[in-house]
């Protein structure tokens, strides 16, 4: 078996290779695969790279604008908006990796079992789902951050319940049409088990379009983050996050108007790098597009 | 302009997709109420050929060069507006999927009556004519009909309406692509029947695209046969296929299982046409182990299906709805017989092969194999069936996992089972994809890379992993272009010999089943309706519906 | 179709009263006591006892859950803890403003369909590329970012357009409506032009489509007949499940630009622990989110036969 296998690396390799050349090829991939790539990696390493202290407060430079010093001005308490941001970047970059796997993994099992199980569960599963895709998503939000007190955690909380409904329904959906496809009735009447079916070749199918969904809920997630934050109900200051930083601008917006457009430009850049990124994905592996 | 001979006239057309010339200068004309027949396998360009006429070509393609005249005029001269007025009017086409064909959500009546877009009558005169269109193509309830969906119709019945609107104009030309090659066999004979009819009332041409000689000898009084988007041959069917001046045209001919009437032991195929070799019954005799019982016996089997129930159904606790798919089905195979199950989409044949493996759970009665009672056996007893039987899926690339490379697939029984520690797996691999005829090489590929035929070898190559006693295939050749179909047929059948394989055939097509079975089962309607010798049951049938069915598929009497 | 219909309504019926308790039962845990919200922290043991019996406090969640729905069933949502106001009657002040905004960012959203289905007949033209970026780019930026932008260039820098409340009277009213509606509705334009370009694109494809071109249908005509037709029911559904997502956003939009609606009330009694409040705008909010997607449903079903009778 492990000699076959290692046959198929090259292929894979070969694959990703390709599929990574094709995204490129067009200037809005290639500047979605740039940006993403950088929001990983400033999200890193922000600590070591702030050219200021992101929460030292200086008061005698208060709302500067932009000049040499401080690119991008400073805030209502001297503190340095650019260094801010790059430091915000961590939060969104926490938030995005643990909300969204938290959602994909509890999606895919809470979906794979909902197809593959009798018809009263299914049923009740699927209330489950559409129930909680019916809830007004921010007053769940507000008790939630009632409940728990504003925090980064919190804000996992909501994002998770809220989205895993919905990679629930795609997963369930996909695998009741692979159910009956000719490959698994295959496997069956070779006796393989469930488990080995489910694992080796209803999960490598169904896994991709998931994932792409996954790619484009970060926007959500990062929106999700500004919105509550921007309440006062997200991430507590003095932690520099992007929602703070815009929810600080917000007060100053007619004095000082360049600390909200500055700061509202890194959302703007990674959610639609992240977008047109999940895009330009199904567009490359969705051979029903390809032809 | 001036009036000339033949209502089409293509000289050295070109048709590119890109960089790939679909069709190579070709040449075709079509006299006034006559039926030109154009033959080729999947991918000769022949559909291209035919859009390029009706001017419905995809976006991706182009004529590069010739003329393309439609009685008299320069088509290819025309702007889009013109041809547009010509669609529909002096030119209709029914296409190849009658399940797609028409638009659902409009009513049959409301989309006939659309299409009369170049009359200036009122909508009750247009729904008139389509009233009388329903009537000529011999639709039940015509009236009806107009109010109904086609969701509401069945495919032959869908047929039915597209060439009721086809005829409706009362075309120059009538072009068929495909048009009976999703029916199954015993609806195909009544559209054809009625195309030739409808034909000769209107005293249109006709331009009747298939792979189906069969069908070409029956309707057509020409024939064309293209070959990798090149015309090979054009002349009058009767003399085309007597005596072929083309090579290619003269293999496909002598390849085509349908054309062959005599039981063969080996088919030829295009690439060598020597292989053919009559059967040997002597031979065929000592395959067949009658001292023992059967290696499997089916007794009094039924199937019934349930439909899936809404949460009100659940609540209420209502019974589902039970369709009966297979009903008091009976059938035994000999060890090293090959048994032909044989009937059209719907009869249930598949369902049988299903509860064998219990894929689907039979309701009552009984399935022995090898003495072992299947639909009651503990998960030990089935694993060990498991090892001595396997099946083979009916689509040949989508019954393999798309993510499992080719060398992985074949061994998977070997792991399934169990049995694989200590085995070289790699090795395994390599004997079995050379038992099948393909080379070793293509253990690194994915189902996606390999052609039809190939996947079908990969899918009898993964069949015959633990040694087999006996291999259930599902319809083995559908789908399969006339000269792959052959070799897969031989594959088999030297398989059998050397295996000593039992096969349970699965198969609405009797051209290839009458060379490979030993003994024939009919069902029709979830019951087997005949049984016997072969040869007997195609000359000398008894059920009314085996003499249909035969008349359909064997003889090209229309 | 009516079976259909039932079951639907009835499931509709299950999800409000499976949210509404699980949200009932979670806000018992929320630290605080409602009788010192209403009556102060200096009100005598005896008092917030008497009150506590009055709103059922003292029994447990699911009698309180009972007694919500039987209040709900006579119209009586109970009061506003702080202004001892009926929360039915604050309710009714607000929900016009969010209805107002929800409506108008609807009928923005329509302006898809039209930009959509252009760019799926010239699928690959300057048109479908130009518009595919700005969709992609629309749908990704969070609303509360394009809301601040908008206040910048329009508010701020331009001074065209007001950035604080509803307005009075119809010119007032409708000034104040364009930048929120704009807020969440690009995104909307964006989602339902690309929604509506795959599902032409995928239209287009079917051999239906074919056939009437080779009976010399005009152009126009296969668009509208034969292909919006069969491609826009579909939208239709997706949008109706996706109708939470604009009432959640325009909560924070209303917050954003300071507008009454329901959002604000949310939020404003969230912050104070102000029970019934909390509940009757989640009660409110759910009962149009299942609304609108039962109704979107039932419209697919009526639209398209082949599942009208498949769910006859």
């Amino acid at each position: 078996m492990t000699d076959i296998t290692t046959d198929k690396r090259p292929t894979r390799a070969a694959r990703i290779g390709r599929v990574l050349l094709e995204l490129c090829s067009s200037p809005l991939g290639a500047f979605s695969c740039v940006v993403v790539a950088m929001f990983f990696v400033v999200g890193l390493t922000a600590d070591f790279i702030t050219p200021y202290d992101p929460v030292k407060i200086n008061v005698r430079d208060k709302l500067a604008g932009p000049s040499w010093e401080h690119w991008l001005g400073t805030d209502q308490l001297g503190r340095d908006v650019f260094s801010r941001l790059i430091v915000g970047t961590k939060v969104a970059l926490y938030l995005a990796i643990t909300s969204v796997s938290i959602a994909l993994a509890i999606g895919t099992v809470l979906g794979m079992l909902a197809a593959f199980t009798t018809q009263w569960i299914d049923w009740v599963l699927l209330l489950i789902f559409d129930t909680v895709r019916s809830f007004p998503g921010v007053m769940f939000a507000l008790t939630v951050v009632a409940l728990f007190g504003p925090s980064v955690n919190s804000i996992v909380v909501i994002i998770v319940v809220s989205t895993f409904p919905s990679y629930a329904r795609l997963i369930r959906t996909q695998v009741m049409t692979l159910r009956n496809a000719e490959f698994i009735e295959a496997q069956r009447s070779m006796g393989a088990s469930l488990p080995r079916i489910l694992r080796l070749h209803i999960l490598p199918n169904v896994i991709g379009p998931a994932l792409i969904v996954a790619s484009m809920d970060v926007p959500l997630v990062i929106g999700v983050e500004a919105g509550l934050s921007f309440l006062g109900l997200g991430v507590r200051p003095p932690t520099p996050s992007w929602g703070t930083i815009l929810n600080d601008g917000f007060s100053f917006i007619r004095n000082t108007p360049w600390i909200v457009f500055a700061g509202g430009l890194p959302l703007i850049l990674t959610t639609v790098a992240f977008t047109s990124l999940g895009e330009k994905l199904r567009d490359i592996l969705d051979p029903k597009l390809r032809k | 302009m001036t009036k000339t001979k033949h209502l089409v006239d293509i000289r050295d057309l070109c048709i590119d997709f890109g960089p790939v010339r679909a069709v190579k200068n070709a040449n075709m004309s079509i006299g006034h109420g006559q039926i030109m027949g154009l033959v080729g396998e999947s991918g000769s360009g022949k559909s291209t050929l035919a859009n390029a006429i009706i001017g419905l070509l995809p976006h991706a393609a182009d004529i590069t060069s010739g003329t393309l005249e439609f009685d008299g005029q320069d088509l290819r001269s025309f702007a889009p507006g013109q041809r547009q007025d010509i669609r529909g009017r002096e030119i209709s086409y029914v296409s190849q999927d009658p399940m797609s064909a028409l638009n659902p959500s409009l009513r049959i009546g409301q989309q006939m009556v659309d299409i009369q877009h170049w009359s200036t009558e009122s909508n009750a005169d247009k729904l008139q004519r389509a009233l009388h269109a329903l009537e000529q193509v011999k639709m039940p309830s015509p009236q009806a009909r107009l109010d109904m969906y086609p969701h509401e119709l069945s495919g032959g019945q869908k047929q039915r309406v597209c060439i009721a609107m086809a005829i409706m104009a009362r075309p120059k030309l009538l072009i068929a692509d495909e048009a009976t090659t999703a029916l199954d066999a015993t609806l195909e004979v009544q559209i054809v029947k009625l195309l030739k009819e409808l034909q000769s009332d209107i005293g249109c041409a006709m331009l009747f695209v298939t792979h189906h000689l069969t069908v070409v000898e029956a309707l057509c009084d020409d024939v064309t046969v293209m070959y990798h988007g090149d015309i090979r041959e054009m002349g009058p069917v009767r003399d085309v296929f007597s005596n072929p001046s083309d090579e290619y045209t003269s293999s496909l001919l002598s390849c085509d299982p349908a054309r062959i009437h005599e039981k063969c032991k080996r088919l030829p195929v295009m690439s060598d046409l020597s292989l053919k070799t009559p059967a040997d019954p002597e031979m065929d005799k000592m395959r067949i182990d009658k001292s023992g019982g059967p290696i499997l016996s089916i007794e009094g089997l039924d199937v019934t299906f349930t439909k899936p129930r809404g949460l009100v159904d659940l609540v209420q606790g209502r019974k589902a709805e039970r369709i009966e798919a297979v009903k008091d089905a009976s059938l035994d195979i000999a060890p090293g017989e090959t048994v032909a199950l044989v009937g059209e989409s719907g009869s249930g044949k598949s369902t049988i092969a299903r509860a064998v493996f219990r894929l689907v759970s039979a309701e009552s009665g009984s399935v022995l194999f090898e003495d072992a009672d299947l639909l009651h056996a503990t998960p030990g007893q089935m694993r060990a069936a498991r090892n001595r039987m396997s099946m083979m899926m009916q689509d040949p690339i989508g019954s393999l996992s798309p993510r499992t490379t080719v060398g992985a697939a074949v061994v998977e029984p070997h792991i399934i089972s169990g049995n694989s520690s200590g085995m070289d797996l790699q090795d395994e691999a390599k004997r079995l994809l050379e038992l099948v005829g393909l080379p070793t090489d293509f253990a690194g590929r994915y189902p996606h890379e390999l052609s039809g035929g190939q996947a079908r070898r990969v899918g009898v190559a993964r069949a015959l992993a633990l040694n087999p006693k006996l291999v259930i295939a599902d319809e083995p050749t559908a789908g399969l272009d006339v000269s792959i179909q052959g070799e897969v047929f031989n594959l088999l059948a030297s398989l059998r010999e050397t295996l000593q394989l039992s096969i349970l055939i699965i198969t609405h097509n009797l051209h290839v089943v009458r060379h490979l079975a030993d003994r024939t089962v009919i069902m029709y309607h979830g019951r087997i309706v005949e049984s016997g010798d072969t040869e007997d049951i195609i000359n000398a049938p008894v059920h009314d519906y085996t003499k249909l069915l035969l008349s359909a598929n064997l003889q090209a009497r229309f | 179709m009516i079976g259909y219909a039932i079951q639907r309504i009835g499931v509709a019926f299950m999800i409000i009263l499976l949210a509404t308790t699980t949200l009932f039962i979670m806000i018992q845990f929320v630290p605080g006591d409602p009788a010192n919200v209403m009556l102060g922290p200096r009100a005598t043991p005896e008092l917030k006892e008497a009150l506590r019996e009055r709103l059922h406090l003292n029994d447990s969640v699911f009698v309180q859950v009972y007694y919500f729905f039987v209040g709900v069933l006579q119209g009586d949502l109970g009061v506003d803890l702080t202004s001892n106001r009926p929360v039915v009657s604050i309710l009714a002040e607000q929900v016009p403003y969010t209805a107002m905004l929800v409506l108008s960012i609807l009928l923005v959203t329509l302006l898809g369909i039209p930009i959509g289905t252009y760019a799926a007949m010239h699928r690959g033209g300057a048109f479908d590329q130009i518009s595919g970026v700005v969709a992609v780019s629309l749908i990704a930026v969070p609303p509360i970012v394009i809301g601040l932008y908008l206040i910048l260039l329009f508010s701020v820098q331009l001074k065209w357009l007001p950035a604080i409340g509803a307005g009075e009277g119809f010119g007032g009213t409708l000034k104040h409506l364009i930048l929120p509606t704009l807020a969440i509705g690009l995104t909307w334009i964006g989602y339902v032009s690309r929604l509506v370009r795959a599902s032409v694109i995928e239209v287009l494809m079917q051999n239906h489509v074919k056939t009437a071109r080779a009976f010399g249908i005009p152009e126009n005509r296969v668009i509208r007949r034969y292909v919006l037709r069969v491609a826009l029911p579909a939208t239709i559904t997706i949008l109706g499940v996706s109708i939470g997502f604009i009432l959640s956003s325009a909560v924070i939009v209303e917050i954003l630009f300071a507008r009454p609606g329901i959002g604000k009330l949310a939020y404003d009694a969230v912050i104070s622990r102000n029970y019934p409040v909390v509940m009757g705008t989640v009660l409110a909010s759910t009962v149009f989110i299942v609304f609108a997607t039962t109704v979107s449903d039932l419209l697919n079903v009526l639209l398209d036969p082949r599942s009208r009778d498949a769910n006859s």
